[in-house]
């Protein structure tokens, strides 16, 4: 019984360990006495822990993300001791508001230092929350499509990095966050353009569909294509083709693609062609789109060439998730650009 | 610790900060218990939502006592599963269903996680409820012993002991049914 019990307590320990990144065998060397006992129990039980690691699905995670945010709006604010006046005399936006300002002065450092983190820092979730507060706390469509912008770039820097670090894991995760953030941009309603319904819902192969390549090439548009643009008529549909995410068992090349061109001379054309008794208010959210849009260009031609140069380094196990961002960042900019003609 | 309690002081207060972080830390993992619990995705998935909205409801009732907040979590979904197969009037957990994917968006290791889940969830299936708790709750879950004991209201050696037991069965069933 006693002798049970010290196994139980020794072979815990091993687990614990095995769950915090040690191997087998270095567990096992810990423990030369009960190796023999220990292995096969160790074997089993990391198979087990590799078949749980069960991911949700992004598109889940993200409707979850809302639901969970827009509890956190509808909850009654309490107001703080000692404030009760002035707590509950403001709305729940301008309480986040001004909960974000407390934590930026009384611990800016470390919402500070978060915003430099990477996918395999402990700080990088406080970078993903402050990301949704700064989402959260900004109302308009164009607002948050800027910081959707500058989300992306960060992604695609945490890509390379990942990458270049070798994390075939975590430059999928970052991937998957990617093509989240790229198509909740493009489901924005910005300016009298996009609509929820329309350009906005393209899928670049969420596991959903590329289970099914078939149905990944119907849902998922066509090759990044740039539309003229004639200011008296209703732009044609923007079709993005994304290949299916690379399968592991076949033969992997790069695969040709159409660059991304969307004409300068087009998207100063939707500017041209708008009528001129335009309030301030539209002058100055036509001027916010103009500036977006430039950013997009910048990013859509830099940010593929930041991944396809990290990809002419990356290890085999890499190359097709990165030869899938690259995908992902293409169709992503096209669709998003084409949005905002 | 000292952090999370900080943390959990603020989502306590409401502040959208400290309740996102609470959430995003711990939602993969809720996840994943729930779906090996169920076995169903589209019920583990509306279950591990209302898990966090439960908790956001209820967040002011929590008390600190020396375990991690993930341990709260986890008490509430363990509840919600109990509560899923009384309404549902089953003893067992339902076959896998065929819709679970292990979240990759690439089909080639889709597949291969696919048959290592349902594998592994096949012989997790054979094993005691009790057992079973114990798999999920520190193999999904990543809890600890302590964590896990918290959660099912058992001793620290109890748990122990139904996890080498646990580890034994799953030995036994995957070498004698998958050839291994």
């Amino acid at each position: 019984m006693k002798k049970d019990r010290e196994f139980e307590n020794i072979l815990d320990e091993c687990l614990e360990n095995m769950l915090r990144g040690k191997s087998i065998e270095q567990c096992l060397a810990d423990y030369p006495d009960h190796a023999a006992a220990l292995e096969p129990m160790l074997r089993t039980a990391s198979r087990a822990k590799m078949a749980t690691n069960i991911r949700p699905r992004p598109e889940f995670k993200d409707r979850a993300r809302h639901q969970f945010q827009a509890a956190i709006r509808d909850m009654d604010v309490k107001p703080a001791r000692g404030h009760g006046f002035f707590f509950r005399s403001l709305k729940p936006a301008w309480i986040a508001l001004a909960a974000l300002v407390a934590i930026i002065i009384a611990g800016g450092g470390t919402v500070y230092a978060a915003g430099n983190a990477l996918p395999d820092s402990p700080l990088y979730p406080i970078k993903m929350a402050t990301e949704s507060v700064r989402l959260f706390l900004t109302p308009s469509d164009i607002g948050k499509a800027e910081l959707y912008a500058e989300f992306a770039d960060k992604r695609i820097e945490e890509i390379v990095k990942m990458a270049d670090k070798g994390e075939v894991e975590l430059v999928q995760e970052t991937t998957n966050r990617l093509n989240e953030q790229l198509v909740a941009m493009a489901s924005l309603t910005i300016g009298d353009k996009g609509t929820p319904d329309s350009g906005g819902m393209f899928s670049l192969g969420s596991h959903e569909s590329s289970r099914n390549g078939e149905e990944a090439l119907t849902t998922v548009p066509q090759t990044t294509v740039a539309q003229t643009i004639a200011p008296t008529t209703a732009p044609p549909p923007v079709v993005v083709t994304v290949p299916p995410y690379p399968d592991k068992t076949a033969p992997l090349e790069t695969p040709e693609r159409t660059p991304t061109i969307v004409p300068p001379a087009a998207l100063s054309a939707v500017s041209d062609g708008r009528v001129n008794d335009v309030t301030d208010e539209e002058n100055g959210d036509r001027e916010r789109i103009e500036k977006l849009k430039d950013l997009l260009l910048r990013q859509a031609i830099e940010n593929p060439e930041a991944l396809e140069k990290a990809l002419e380094t990356a290890p085999e196990s890499l190359r097709d998730i990165l030869l899938w961002a690259i995908e992902v960042a293409n169709a992503g900019y096209a669709q998003n650009i084409s949005n905002l003609e | 610790m000292q952090d999370e309690q900080g943390l959990v002081r603020r989502a306590q207060e409401h502040d959208q900060i400290a309740l996102t972080q609470l959430y995003e830390e711990n939602f993969d993992k809720i996840y994943r218990y729930t779906v090996l619990k169920i076995g169903d995705r589209a019920e583990a998935e509306d279950m591990t939502q209302q898990v966090f909205l439960n908790a956001l409801k209820s967040i002011s009732s929590y008390k600190y006592k020396g375990m991690p907040f993930s341990s709260w979590l986890f008490r509430i979904a363990h509840n919600q599963v109990v509560d899923y197969y009384r309404r549902k009037k089953r003893s067992a957990t339902v076959p896998l269903d065929e819709n679970i994917t292990a979240g990759y968006d690439n089909p080639g290791w889709e597949a291969e996680r696919k048959m290592e889940i349902e594998q592994m969830t096949a012989a997790t299936r054979q094993l005691t409820r009790a057992q079973q708790e114990v798999i999920s709750l520190r193999f999904a879950g990543e809890l600890s012993v302590a964590e896990v004991a918290k959660v099912m209201g058992r001793s620290e050696g109890a748990v122990k002991a139904l996890q080498h037991a646990a580890i034994i069965s799953l030995r036994k069933i995957m070498s004698v049914g998958m050839g291994l």
